[in-house]
């Protein structure tokens, strides 16, 4: 995939979204704050759950989370001031209860019970031709990849290239200076190309 | 293979600096990767979860009933000494399993009994109030610092238990009594017909916990409190 292509792709995922954000603004200005989060709920579900799956690396736990954010969001969304864009808010409150599901899982495993890492969806390659086969493959290898970051080194990639934040934003997501996270993330870009040469990418 | 420097200019590219000296090559790698991480799918969650959501949000939990008025100057000073404020740790909130019905919701939060001003956590004296809906039996425990069991509902004075269509609605009060952690469970069984969720010992968290386990009940940590 060149370039424009890729950039075509995001465009293509974006529209979506960012139609259906606007229709939950428009729903919360007419003071309509469960339909707001029905909105939003179509639009940014999916990505937050992804975004859940891939730092929490459990189905389960993902979705209690996800679902925790929109009643969340919906409790105060009244305090959202505009100042960044609804998908970026939610991630800020994803990524607050991401963290939050981690220590409570921290605290549990050491007294109860262990979790295992949830296998993420793929297409079955099994059928496709042999460009969506490598893509597969490719795919798995990096998610496998990503479980090899901390869980605050895998959140910033994340929020940096998955759901294309500036570092300011991020700054505020997660409670760190823009410096500190230049850094994490430019450390953690070169982890990532060894781990998938490692896995036979070779572009 | 990366070359041992290649943070060095991608942490100048990530603030913003020009690195066009960098080879076309390796600056194309790394946009690729970028690339492949923009594009990874989301997987789904379960069908349904939005339904659920909104379906928590259209049903609240009840909110805790005042405190019943006994004079007029006593109900006044009752209300200036309360404050209420909502600590919940880790809510549970409804998920489908597999046709087993629907996973019980429980809430907790700390009801304030004295300095209504005071920020932070928990104090002695205020009083834990847990809230809990299912469409089963199930049964809400809380422990105490050293893992003893401080009390369970149904099965104590201050826990209350109606049923509210399919529902049954939970609520258990408990004045905090000592400092240190206080830890809530619930336990529930993934049958909906069964008669009771915990036919278990009532003897410590981790006691409780494994004999729940052997049993094939679920036992989750609803909240943690801190109680200074």
């Amino acid at each position: 995939m060149d370039d424009a292509e890729l950039t075509l792709a995001h465009d293509a995922a974006l529209a979506g979204p960012v139609a259906e954000s606007l229709d939950a603004q428009a729903l919360l200005s007419r003071g309509d704050r469960r339909g707001a989060i029905a909105a939003l709920m179509d639009a940014h579900g999916e990505a937050v759950f992804g975004f859940c799956v891939r730092i929490l690396g459990d189905r389960a736990l993902a979705e209690d989370v996800l679902q925790q954010v929109f009643l969340e969001a919906h409790r105060d969304i009244d305090r959202y001031q505009g100042r960044s864009s609804l998908s970026t808010w939610l991630k800020g409150i994803a990524s607050h209860r991401c963290k939050d599901a981690i220590k409570a899982r921290k605290r549990r495993e050491q007294r109860l019970e262990s979790n295992e890492r949830a296998t993420l969806d793929v297409a079955d390659p099994g059928a496709a031709p042999l460009e969506r086969l490598e893509h597969a493959r490719l795919v798995v290898a990096l998610e496998d990849c990503l479980t090899k970051l901390s869980d605050d080194v895998r959140m910033s990639v994340l929020l940096r290239f998955r759901s294309d934040m500036t570092y300011e934003e991020m700054a505020g997501v997660l409670d760190a200076n823009a410096d500190a996270l230049h850094a994490r993330v430019s450390r953690a870009l070169p982890v990532l190309k060894r781990c998938l040469e490692a896995k036979g990418w070779n572009r | 293979m990366s070359e041992p420097n290649d943070h060095e200019w991608l942490l100048a590219r990530e603030r913003g600096e020009d690195v066009s000296h960098v080879a076309k090559a390796t600056r194309a790698t790394y946009a690729e990767l970028e690339g492949l991480i923009a594009a990874l799918p989301d997987p789904t969650p379960s069908p349904g979860w939005k339904a659920r959501v909104l379906d928590v949000i259209d049903h609240p939990a009840p909110a805790a009933p005042p405190a019943p008025a006994r004079s007029k100057r006593r109900w006044a000073a009752a209300a200036a000494g309360v404050a209420v404020a909502a600590v919940g740790v880790l809510v549970l909130y409804p998920r489908h399993r597999d046709g087993r019905g629907v996973e019980p919701i429980a809430t907790t939060e700390i009801r304030r009994s004295h300095a209504p001003h005071r920020a932070g956590g928990a104090a002695v004296g205020d009083t834990l109030v847990v809230r809990a809906a299912a469409d089963r039996p199930i049964e809400l425990r809380v422990y105490g610092d050293a893992d003893e069991p401080l009390a369970r509902c149904p099965g104590v004075t201050g826990c209350t238990v109606a049923r509210d269509g399919e529902h049954l609605r939970y609520v258990l009060e408990l004045t905090l009594r000592s400092h240190g952690t206080v830890r809530t469970m619930l336990f529930a069984s993934d049958s909906t017909s069964a008669s009771s969720p915990a036919p278990i010992a009532f003897r410590s968290l981790d006691a409780d916990v494994d004999a729940a386990h052997a049993q094939g009940i679920d036992a989750r940590q609803v909240a943690i409190d801190q109680v200074q």
